[in-house]
């Protein structure tokens, strides 16, 4: 299991890097950005059922920020994001709703096969 | 049937204070002021010269705003008080509170007033269960004003408490020296802020700037949009038309809108336990709401979609497809010392979210939301067959997998006590429910409609038929109880008939499961004496071992519960009976002011004369809110048919006329009335 920031990163580009439309992605659509303290910020932008990961500081539907354990706890399952949220680990900006589905998203795009 | 606390609400953001205003929270009286599922006020008492005032009276503004007259204690009756006291308070981010007193002498008087101020921040379940704390409070005077603060970790939640009148602030409130010229009269505005919430909603100040401000919802509609956009009901019984209006006010005070969607409405459960999303709650008001709103059943379709189950997680009762029970935001559910983030634990509210989604687009012909929820009502109906399925044996059970502090119950009899033999022993896990089979009976014939005509999938449609069919063969050969003539409560871990006689084969009767040639003998124990209390059909017979007079689920009668059994009256055809219920529970409403409780003692109405509440109901319920609804939809016989809307009323004759006019559907807005014909003879007592 990846176990740093970065090394989530590639696992996914790595997964997502061929753009074949995910069946498992249908209804989630927006962006996300993803800014690990210490690290360096990235933007998933999901679209008809494909799922594209860059680097970037770009504006995004959903701004999600903490630092890198609990960034690599949440993408590996092993955090509740609301929890997290919750006791305030996490901040989130814009799109709760987003937010929210971020948890079931990142482990359906992290499952898939590369 | 007064009630001795106040409760004002913005949201999810209620205060809960005595008839002077105060709030003094002890153990056993769960006042404060409230917000995301924490206190953020736990004492908030107001002194003059030391002593606490009388209350004089207490006037409810709107929902989310109050006042208080009060007098200070002279000791006696007979002698006036030379001052009189008015707050005035508004809920909203906090509250804001209007201090006024008035002089009536023509001396001038010299007083002393003294605002207490302190807050536990106790999650909800904290204050429920009376449990410790496990972080640090603090306070601390800065900037003019009083901060209380709570630290657990990164977990922080503040209140800050300001007033604009000169005063010394201490650790523990505010004291005014006041000077009152003859009749003169002095005033202080003091600001409560939920500051640090945890949220981004956090504010500097409170949402309103005083009581008599126009409410502003936190979404959809405003209270006097909503009531204008309601259906117009006309009728000669002046206490139904008090209901209904108090169901369209309570149901706009429950409104709630949930993290998963800013500016949209749902109903939440309950005041004051039950500001948040619940599965259930949400699905059956939504429900019983639809020939009114289409508001709520559409965000509640959204948000419980957006939320729906994606994987195991014992912790939650979490599995893929299922449609969450409850969710919470207080320092329990974000430390994980609760599941409720979401909880998933409930078995029925998968199937009854595909039901509402079907009932949805019948009402409204909102095809783009059954195409959008496409992927999750399909896994919803996975879910039934695979993992409410959990042994295959082609019917929904449940068991909890978190044994700590999931629920036991996972249908909407949820006590400890409720699914028993007549014999009064608790049946044995995994339970399997009755009308949780019809449940998944009636959402997957809605589905196959949907298949058929939205999806465009034939093959899904012609499948959801055939297993519809099945399921309605299998379980009336293996629920039957033949020498009893019911249907069992449930089959129990080792498939044995749970063989109680409970309100339970009603829900059977609105699903549709049951066959024809067994729905009158069910009918007639839904209205035979050991059910039917002449108020409404009690939750278990009094015939049956776990009967218990005032039992939560094991006696009392649920006027939800009943709305949904008079709707499946009507639907097998037994329009006197369906009226009879009906006019039961609307009797009742009027000694409850219009307002119907979460439930009520089943005693005979011959012994009791009036309805007896249960002593820990919550109120306003939106449930209960939205029986009336669902039973005038009832006595006028309203069913969507295509474009049209089919009105085929059967009212008492004690109703005389009944009109309901500008009803909203897909056919724009149409009326309904019908004139009163079915003699009920001595059971109807209103005239």
């Amino acid at each position: 299991m990846p176990d740093t920031a970065r090394s989530i990163i590639s696992e996914f580009q790595r997964r997502h890097g061929d753009r074949r439309p995910d069946p498992r992605l249908q209804g989630f659509a927006g962006s996300y950005r993803f800014d690990v303290e210490g690290v360096g910020s990235w933007r998933l932008e999901v679209h008809d059922k494909i799922a594209t990961m860059t680097e970037s500081t770009a504006p995004a539907d959903c701004v999600l920020r903490c630092n890198e354990a609990d960034f690599v706890r949440i993408a590996r399952g092993e955090q509740n994001l609301l929890t997290a949220f919750l006791q305030g680990r996490v901040q989130l900006e814009g799109d709760y709703a987003l937010g929210q589905r971020f948890h079931g998203f990142i482990r359906t795009a992290l499952d898939r096969a590369a | 049937m007064a009630d001795a606390n106040i409760s004002i609400l913005d949201g999810n953001t209620f205060v809960v204070s005595d008839r002077r205003g105060d709030v003094d929270a002890t153990p056993t009286d769960t006042q404060g002021l409230f917000h995301n599922d924490t206190r953020f006020l736990s004492r908030w008492i107001l002194t003059v010269d030391g002593q606490r005032p009388n209350v004089l009276s207490v006037d409810s503004l709107d929902y989310f705003a109050s006042q208080f007259f009060l007098v200070p204690g002279t000791g006696t009756v007979y002698v006036d008080s030379p001052l009189s006291i008015v707050r005035q308070r508004a809920v909203g981010q906090g509250f804001h509170e209007d201090l006024t007193i008035l002089n009536h002498v023509a001396e001038a008087k010299d007083i002393d007033v003294r605002l207490e101020a302190d807050c536990d921040f106790a999650d909800l379940f904290e204050v429920k269960d009376a449990l410790s704390k496990k972080g640090e409070r603090y306070r601390r005077v800065e900037d003019h004003r009083l901060v209380l603060g709570y630290r657990r970790e990164q977990f922080v939640r503040e209140t800050w408490i300001s007033t604009n009148a000169d005063a010394t602030l201490d650790d523990h409130g505010f004291r005014f020296r006041v000077h009152l010229e003859p009749h003169g009269t002095w005033k202080a505005a003091v600001d409560v802020v939920t500051a640090r919430t945890g949220f981004s909603d956090s504010s500097k100040r409170p949402k309103y700037a005083h009581a008599h401000e126009a409410p502003r919802p936190n979404m959809g509609a405003s209270l006097d949009a909503w009531l204008a956009q309601a259906p117009k009901l006309v009728t000669s019984w002046p206490s139904l038309a008090q209901t209904y209006h108090r169901s369209l006010v309570d149901l706009a005070a429950l409104r709630f809108s949930p993290l998963l969607a800013p500016g949209q409405a749902l109903p939440a459960a309950g005041l004051p336990w039950f500001m948040a999303v619940f599965g259930r709650d949400s699905l059956l008001t939504s429900l019983q709401a639809l020939p009114f709103s289409h508001e709520l059943a559409r965000t509640t379709l959204m948000v419980l979609g957006l939320r729906q189950g994606t994987t195991r997680d014992d912790f939650r009762d979490e599995e893929p497809g299922r449609i969450l029970h409850e969710s919470r935001l207080g320092e329990l559910t974000a430390f994980e010392e609760r599941p409720h983030s979401p909880y998933f634990g409930s078995a029925d509210a998968t199937p009854l979210f595909l039901i509402l989604l079907d009932e949805y687009e019948r009402w409204t012909g909102d095809e783009d939301l059954v195409r959008k929820l496409e992927p999750q009502a399909r896994a919803a109906l996975h879910w039934i067959d695979e993992w409410g399925d959990r042994d295959h044996d082609g019917y929904i059970e449940y068991e909890r997998r978190n044994a700590k502090t999931g629920l036991e119950n996972q249908c909407w009899k949820d006590s400890w006590d409720s699914i028993a033999f007549a014999d009064g022993t608790l049946a044995p896990l995994p339970r399997a429910t009755c009308e949780l089979q019809g449940y998944a009976y009636d959402a997957k014939r809605r589905c196959a409609r949907l298949a058929r005509e939205i999806w465009g999938d034939q093959r899904a449609a012609e499948r959801l038929t055939t297993e519809a069919a099945d399921l309605k063969r299998r379980f009336n050969a293996d629920y039957w109880i033949p020498e009893r003539k019911f249907f069992a409560l449930a089959l129990d871990g080792k498939k044995r008939k749970v063989d109680s006689l409970t309100s339970n084969i009603g829900h059977l009767l609105w699903s549709g499961i049951v066959d024809e040639d067994k729905a009158r003998a069910c009918v007639d124990h839904l209205l035979g004496d050991q059910l039917f209390s002449a108020w409404g059909i009690r939750t278990m017979a009094a015939s049956e071992g776990r009967y218990n007079p005032i039992g939560y689920h094991v006696e009392t009668v649920w006027p939800f519960d009943n709305s949904f059994i008079a709707w499946g009256l009507r639907r097998y055809g037994y329009r006197n009976e369906a009226a009879r219920v009906a006019m039961g529970i609307l009797e009742a409403a009027e000694y409850f002011h219009g307002r119907l409780p979460e439930a009520f003692a089943g005693y005979p109405r011959s012994k009791t004369e009036f309805p007896v509440e249960y002593p820990t109901a919550c109120s306003p319920q939106a449930w209960s809110t939205g029986a009336p609804l669902l039973f005038l939809r009832t006595l006028l016989g309203l069913e969507p048919i295509g474009d049209r809307l089919l009105v085929d009323p059967a009212l008492p004759t004690t109703l005389e006329q009944l009109e309901l006019l500008d009803i909203p559907g897909r056919w724009g807005r149409t009326d309904a009335m019908g004139r009163g014909r079915i003699d009920l003879g001595e059971s109807s007592s209103r005239f």
